[in-house]
């Protein structure tokens, strides 16, 4: 028979594995859960995505980038908004352009418009968003 | 043909031809169709390197491997292939001789349903106008070039033009969308993001996957939640890159997804075709992935040493692959503005200039992943000092690798920043965020696997565990553990005596 002293020590080291595995899995689910947080967010944003996804001009392929001997262009409608999110600033955004412009990689036109992209990147607002660096290029309803 | 049947249709493109090579690695239904985008886009990125080497064009390599696949498969499913195997030499065998023939374990429909279903809703986010400056301008610009032939591919490659799109990035995220433009005349985007799209979420299923497999000895209901928690755990850095066609979460996922199936697992050498794809996956999607396939692989050899014959062709032949496509993108005169001109000599010599990013770049990365990594030290801490005998009772090895991995991860990364030519502000602001994903999913994986070993009360319902080769030392459970609270681990042996290590 074990003694009382032996007794109670295996209850305080019971109660102790049970307390540590209690906090091992509630700091273990919160971790995840905050990692996960994105993932519910976005769920939620696309819920509203599915709707606007489905109306014809979202249906437009904004951006189309090609092969060099393709001409390499990216298209956007007409009136569209370029969104560079967190970029550092408006003239960072042209000169993002400008510079794949010049090397060919990306030509902007306005439509079918052949229009000088240093042209067509002034017409096209520019605005600067949070949200890492993107190229976001969005129809105005 | 409208937007949403193009895109169907493009998906039905990349996982169709991958399902056979996916069932004869999994002998699973369920997790054929989970691999299979990984399957299309490893032959994709054959059909090119080949296409690359030898001359012609796309639309004639990808089906003749996908054909030569197929002949294979039917080769041996037929017996034809074991009588002319019988005269070789053991050593030359071919090696999916070695790969047992019977399914991966937890790999049931149920199984697959819970790392799958929680992560379509985020997906839906491939939706979204295909307008991501990375997608466009990397990864799609790569796939036209490679439909082009042989000659414009290499043209292209070459390109000073191209620089600002890292040519000499592996192709295997651009492989599957070549794949569809093989096909479908166009380049239209919407189907290019879905099958990139498609591609991330097959690396993120098998990551939750990988999470269920190896905390399989625990109770189902425990581990397929802890599975499905870490695959949400994908949107924890830069959640709007994970469906929109970049690559980030492709590699982090599957290169998390290979550590846990090869350094905590147990048994995967015997099927190593699923780990062998994951890393191959990552050594063939990025540099960086490449650079951490590296790290892998001398963890994983370190890991068996004992057993380095069966090591070199699950760990070695995807870091081969990569740096085989290192020498070839460089033969053809592929450079990027990333890896060109690092400043290596000064940052060893301790240039004040280059060590004067030290600060923005810690700050940066932890302010991305400082609250997940905080808790899950914790939570690895607390679970090393208590319950490490109870974590050997559930067949789990070490957590100490997905540390090391994290830290080589860190000082690889940190390294990189400090080193690069680029304005630090700028550079943090265009990627730490989605570079400091492989960070989170270690940090979750690693949290998700305490958590299981703390909830769970014993060895559960989690049979299929004993299908793989069970830890020897599960059979020497530790002093300081409560016998009481875990019976099972007095009765398992080793079945094939061997002692795996870890």
């Amino acid at each position: 028979m074990p003694s009382d002293d032996q007794q109670r020590g295996a209850h305080v080291r019971r109660l102790f594995d049970l307390t540590i595995r209690v906090c091992v899995t509630a700091i273990a689910l919160a971790t995840i859960a905050f990692a996960a947080q994105g993932a519910y967010e976005t769920a939620t944003a696309d819920t509203a995505l599915l709707d606007r996804s489905f109306s014809p001009p979202a249906r437009t392929e904004y951006l189309r980038i090609r092969s060099v001997r393709d001409g390499l262009a990216a298209e956007v409608p007409s009136g569209s908004r370029i969104v560079f999110g967190d970029a550092p600033n408006e003239a960072w955004c042209k000169q993002r352009l400008a510079e794949a412009a010049m090397m060919g990689a990306i030509h902007v036109v306005k439509n079918s418009d052949t229009a000088d992209f240093r042209v067509s990147c002034v017409e096209v607002p520019i605005s600067v968003a949070p949200g890492g660096m993107r190229l976001v290029v969005e129809p105005v309803r | 043909m409208s937007t949403e049947i193009s895109c169907v249709l493009a998906m039905m493109l990349v996982l169709a031809p991958g399902l056979p090579l996916g069932y004869a690695i999994t002998r699973s239904a369920p997790l054929a169709l989970v691999v299979a985008p990984l399957v299309t886009a490893l032959t994709g990125t054959a059909a090119i390197v080949i296409m690359l080497l030898l001359g012609g064009s796309l639309r004639a390599w990808l089906p003749a491997l996908f054909l030569a696949q197929y002949a294979l498969l039917l080769a041996r499913h037929t017996g034809a292939l074991s009588r002319w195997q019988h005269r070789l030499p053991h050593r030359l065998r071919p090696v999916w001789r070695r790969q047992r023939p019977e399914r991966v374990p937890t790999s049931s429909p149920a199984d697959v349903a819970w790392v799958t279903l929680p992560i379509v809703p985020p997906f839906l986010d491939a939706l979204m106008p295909p307008a991501m400056w990375d997608s466009n301008s990397i990864w799609w610009l790569h796939a036209a070039y490679f439909t082009h032939g042989a000659d414009f591919a290499r043209a292209a490659l070459a390109s000073p033009a191209l620089v600002f799109s890292h040519p000499d990035y592996p192709p295997f995220a651009s492989a599957p969308v070549s794949v569809v433009w093989s096909v479908f005349d166009g380049y239209r985007l919407y189907p290019a993001q879905a099958v990139s799209a498609l591609v991330t979420f097959s690396a993120i299923a098998l990551l939750a996957y990988a999470v269920r497999a190896v905390t399989s000895g625990a109770p189902k209901l425990l581990s397929r939640l802890a599975g499905a928690a870490t695959g949400l755990a994908a949107w924890a850095c830069a959640p709007y890159a994970v469906a929109t066609g970049m690559s980030d979460h492709l590699w982090s996922a599957a290169f998390v997804a290979a550590a846990l199936l090869l350094l905590i697992g147990h048994g995967w050498l015997d099927r190593p075709a699923v780990p062998v794809l994951l890393l191959s996956a990552v050594a063939l999607t990025k540099n960086e992935g490449l650079v951490m396939v590296l790290v892998l692989t001398a963890a994983g050899t370190l890991r068996y040493r004992r057993e380095l014959r069966r090591v070199i062709w699950p760990l070695w032949a995807p870091a081969a692959a990569g740096l085989f496509w290192g020498v070839l993108a460089r033969h053809f005169g592929a450079v990027s503005d990333v890896t060109g001109d690092p400043r290596i000599g000064p940052f060893l010599a301790g240039d004040e200039q280059v060590w004067s990013r030290f600060p923005p770049t810690v700050a940066a990365l932890w302010g991305q992943v400082g609250t997940v990594t905080t808790g899950a030290l914790i939570v690895a801490v607390l679970g090393a000092a208590v319950l490490r005998g109870r974590r050997r009772g559930l067949g789990l090895g070490s957590d100490a690798w997905l540390w090391g991995l994290f830290a080589l991860y860190a000082v690889i990364l940190v390294t990189n920043y400090l080193t690069h030519a680029n304005g630090i502000e700028w550079y943090l602001a265009t990627s730490a965020d989605r570079v400091s994903l492989p960070f989170a999913l270690l940090a979750c994986a690693s949290a998700a696997c305490w958590a299981v070993v703390a909830a769970s009360r014993g060895r559960g319902s989690g049979t299929e565990h004993t299908t793989a080769d069970p830890p020897a030392d599960i059979t020497e459970p530790r002093a300081t553990e409560p016998q009481a609270t875990e019976p099972h681990t007095a009765t398992r042996r080793p079945r094939n005596g061997h002692r795996p290590p870890g």
